[in-house]
């Protein structure tokens, strides 16, 4: 299995290596968001000069909507990351998409969840525009994964662990709270906690310097699924790292590559984690089922 | 300047009729499949039909939108579906997948493709993506600011439709699955149970409550209101301006649509702009169900740009007639109710060529031809006096006072 997962420091990269990690992501403050270690340049400078040296590929993530006023900057940084020489960009805007798709044609494009793929058709369609990998939507639910992988298993990604972001808001919101009720605020990168008043569910969340983010209450892992999916063709498996520890994320790497039991990695991390199966046996619908 | 399109929603085709006669240029409505809003009263084939019938008749467009994030099973029967309203005139239809983009392409090289804002369209580059693919317009994401959108504009890429009124995701759009998660329901398909619009605690990393026990943490978004910048983005060359809500009352629609005609036609002919917005404010809060804010145009949205302590604001004016037709002689007006009054109401009559005048109800007959002191039951004809010449089709609403 072709494990991708984000990388901050060269403890987790030189881990990554030696599990045989298909690749790894970095993220920056200015490309990326719903991460709580960005790098700065010199970082990725670092970083992508050891993983160059071991011949880890890397990506760098550029999950978010790019506003036009942000254009020059992003060109800029652009410029700046790929002279550090990158497999390809992991993104969420199709303006950026097809931009890097100009600039940089031989660079590998995979676009990431929040581009919301649902169905064989659209992957179909952003496959025959260039784009080598498609992540998909979070709100797929495992019969559905399963119909996309058995056509395009080598080209879709789908996310295997991790905190699932549900939401994300360009406003920032925990600033805003604060600013209302007259507190101070400090917590940019931090982790928040939020409960809706009627519900037990504990939300994780964030705010960066993009905006604010809402994650799933529980940690997605589909250790028992992949084997399934891998059966009819999947290739290729995310790792959600936001919220998690080194060693979790350790774990779930060996287990995917099958040198952890999945019984005792379940164990193991359930210790510390609330796993879920998101909504693979959930399915949501367009309208109100009960009561109508 | 250029003339932008008014581009306004309906939920029926009673709303679509209204949102035409009080100046919509455009009106966008959902068909029963493939739509967002589920909860919309969504038409059918056939109301597609008249509805296009009736814009075309009066001069404006007709645009249906397509719009959902579709799953597998959502997309049986798309191409008819295309074919059909190709068929029957529909002058664009309004796309979030890029699937659904190619096939409205396919079936149709007449019916104009859109891009929906569910695919948070932010940048020139963007809007050349979708100019390889065919796509007619763009519509922007409502992160967009005046000057992000004055750059798009001045690429020249594609016509871009913009947001100018109405509810607001705090999200950004087609990346948020609150209600997926917390409800079930797929926001993406039309679902959406506005999760962001609840309280919840906040919460430190030790578990620590950090909200205000009395205002709990909401990400609940006032509405937008553009009316401030309004002028600039018909000097940028915007192509068309868009009114959110097909959920809305037609009383709704008759004020915002008839306030945003007037001031759009003020500014088009060198009226006062602080004046034509003053007059347009004024109106737009006798239908305002949420207080309004600037979105995005001059500045990311601060704390005012939430509702952390109310949900709404009590509209300032109720809804209690049309117009179905006037006696100049008599000054008896034949009118329509939807809620009740009684004699010795004050009441304003607005209509697109009627500039809300203000009178007393004297005199009423019911609909069994005798004087009455109150009416009440919703679409009976009755009769009013009213000392002045109305419109048919001009509304009747209460003055609070």
């Amino acid at each position: 299995m072709n494990i991708f997962v984000l990388v901050s420091n060269e403890q987790q990269l030189m881990f990554c290596h030696s599990s045989s990690v298909r690749a790894v992501i970095f993220s920056t403050a200015f490309c990326s968001s719903k991460t709580q270690h960005p790098l700065t340049l010199s970082e990725l400078a670092k970083l992508s000069d050891l993983a160059g040296s071991i011949g880890m590929p890397w990506y760098l993530s550029i999950n978010r909507m790019m506003l036009q006023s942000e254009w020059t900057e992003f060109q800029q940084e652009i410029i700046n990351v790929n002279k550090f020489d990158p497999e390809g960009y992991i993104v969420s805007d199709l303006g950026v998409m097809h931009y890097l798709m100009q600039i940089y044609p031989g660079k590998k494009i995979i676009l990431q969840t929040d581009t919301t793929i649902t169905n064989v058709n659209d992957v179909e369609v952003l496959l025959d525009l260039g784009v080598d990998y498609i992540a998909l939507a979070r709100e797929l639910t495992f019969t559905e994964v399963k119909e996309i992988v058995e056509k395009f298993g080598e080209r879709v990604i789908i996310s295997g662990f991790g905190y699932q972001c549900m939401s994300t808001s360009n406003r920032p919101l925990l600033s805003n709270y604060f600013d209302h009720i007259h507190h101070d605020f400090d917590g940019i990168y931090k982790r928040f906690t939020l409960q809706e008043e009627g519900r037990i569910e504990r939300y994780p969340a964030m705010q960066d310097t993009h905006g604010f983010h809402i994650f799933t209450s529980s940690v997605l892992e589909i250790f028992d699924e992949v084997e399934e999916l891998s059966s009819i063709g999947l290739k290729n498996l995310m790792i959600e790292t936001v919220f998690a520890d080194d060693e979790t994320i350790q774990t779930v790497i060996m287990t995917f590559n099958k040198k952890t039991d999945i019984p005792t990695a379940k164990a193991e991390i359930s210790a510390k984690y609330n796993l879920s199966k998101a909504l693979y046996y959930t399915p949501t619908s367009a309208v109100k089922v009960v009561g109508e | 300047m250029k003339r932008p399109e008014l581009l306004a929603p309906a939920g029926d085709l009673a709303r679509l009729k209204t949102a035409v006669h009080f100046g919509a240029d455009a009106v966008y409505i959902g068909g029963k499949k493939f739509s967002l809003r589920s909860r919309a009263s969504n038409f059918e084939i056939a109301d597609i039909e008249a509805g296009v019938k009736y814009a075309h008749q009066h001069q404006a467009k007709l645009y249906v939108t397509v719009n959902m994030i579709p799953h597998q099973e959502d997309l049986e029967g798309l191409r008819e579906y295309l074919t059909a309203l190709d068929q029957i005139g529909v002058d664009a239809v309004i796309v979030a997948s890029l699937y659904i983009a190619r096939v409205a392409r396919q079936v149709s090289s007449r019916m104009e493709v859109h891009l929906s804002t569910q695919q948070s369209s932010a940048n020139i580059e963007t809007l050349n993506f979708y100019k390889t693919l065919g796509i007619d317009r763009v519509v922007l994401a409502r992160e967009c600011s005046l000057e992000d959108i004055e750059q798009i504009s001045s690429g020249q890429s594609l016509p871009i439709e913009v947001f100018i009124h109405g509810g607001m995701c705090v999200n950004v759009s087609g990346r948020c699955t609150l209600s997926n998660y917390m409800t079930l329901r797929d926001a993406n398909r039309g679902g959406c149970a506005q999760s962001c619009r609840w309280k919840y605690f906040l919460l430190d990393e030790n578990d620590q409550p950090l909200h205000d026990p009395d205002t709990l943490f909401s990400m609940s978004s006032k509405d937008l209101n553009a009316t401030h910048v309004l002028s600039d983005l018909i000097r940028i060359g915007v192509s068309s301006l868009k009114i959110e809500g097909r959920m809305k009352s037609e009383y709704y629609l008759a004020t915002v649509v008839g306030a945003y005609r007037r001031l759009i036609d003020d500014l088009l002919s060198g009226k006062s702009e602080s004046e034509s917005i003053d007059k347009c404010n004024i109106e737009l809060a006798k239908a305002e169900n949420r207080e309004t804010f600037g979105g995005f145009f001059l500045n990311k949205p601060l704390a005012d740009g939430h509702l952390y302590d109310k949900n709404g604001t009590g509209i300032t004016q109720e809804f209690l007639a049309t117009v179905v037709s006037y006696d100049e002689h008599s000054q008896w007006a034949t009118i329509e109710v939807r809620n009740h009054f009684s004699k010795g109401w004050s009441c304003e009559v607005f209509g697109p060529n009627t500039d809300h005048i203000q009178f007393t109800i004297t005199d009423m007959i019911n609909s069994d031809n005798e004087p009455t002191e109150r009416v009440f039951k919703p679409m009976e004809i009755v009769k009013i006096k009213i000392p002045f010449t109305v419109m048919a089709d001009d509304f009747i609403r209460k003055v609070k006072a």
